[in-house]
């Protein structure tokens, strides 16, 4: 993405997860998207910022996560999230099993899952040191989202 | 997110108000877990209030139903509206529990 699109940087912290989602929002009311694909975006944004958090830095270690936007056409949002971390590549993880029986269901793996439910697109790439994870969100997606 | 508990005989009623995330869905596991310690088998969450839940929310809900399940009680679903009903359905956690309409046809349900 060019460097004239909004760009937001700030720690890798639990604590920076709102200032993300409300960065992220700016996009969406850039773009024109309806209301009710915005918590679509707060969970998907939540989801990969999350990832990052807990997996992508040393513990101990300060770590950056650069959120940017663009808006491709109106009504349909890109949003790119980045981190300096290891490199990982969450569109290698296998589908969950999502069996009914509460008994049979593992603890947690619906993060990733749900993100590429509720995108239109999902891509990565490792650049430079960077995880660059992209995704593309608009009023069509949100309405087939889990279809 | 705020929760408010209310005893309704055997049943406990928990209502979640507001978004739970990341941030504070350790919060929602620790009240649950706490009336489970207590003995208390028949768990209800009135979710008519909740707009927002992640995956960690999910995965709160996850570990008190199996939690629940070992002691031989049940966590009960109601009231799910919006974007919380619709990530349910899609990560079909709405097969995984007992799903009502309300917290009245929860409650007689128990």
């Amino acid at each position: 993405m060019p460097d004239a699109n909004p760009r937001l940087s700030v720690a890798a912290d639990l604590a920076s997860l709102e200032s993300a989602t409300e960065f992220a929002r700016g996009g969406a009311a850039a773009a024109g998207l309806p209301e009710n694909c915005w918590g679509h975006l707060d969970l998907v944004v939540e989801e990969i910022f999350v990832n990052v958090v807990r997996y992508a830095y040393s513990a101990g270690t300060p770590g950056v996560v650069e959120v940017t936007y663009c808006v491709p056409r109106p009504g349909l949002l890109s949003v790119e999230i980045a981190d300096q971390g290891a490199e990982y590549n969450p569109l290698t993880l296998r589908e969950p099993n999502l069996p009914g029986s509460l008994k049979e269901r593992s603890v947690g793996g619906l993060g990733v899952f749900l993100v590429r439910q509720l995108t239109e697109s999902l891509d990565y790439r490792r650049d430079r040191g960077w995880n660059r994870l992209r995704f593309r969100i608009s009023a069509e997606s949100a309405a087939s989202a889990g279809q | 997110m705020t929760i408010e508990s209310t005893q309704n005989g055997p049943s406990v009623v928990l209502k979640v108000i507001g978004r739970m995330d990341a941030g504070n869905a350790q919060a929602f596991e620790e009240a649950c877990t706490a009336w489970v310690n207590q003995g208390t088998k028949n768990l209800i969450i009135d979710m008519s209030e909740l707009a927002y839940v992640s995956s960690m929310g999910l995965r709160a809900f996850v570990v008190v139903g199996k939690l629940l399940q070992e002691k031989g009680g049940t966590l009960r679903l109601s009231a799910l509206t919006g974007l919380v009903k619709q990530v349910f359905e899609i990560t079909r956690l709405s097969n995984a529990f007992p799903m009502h309409d309300s917290v009245d046809a929860a409650l007689a349900d128990v």
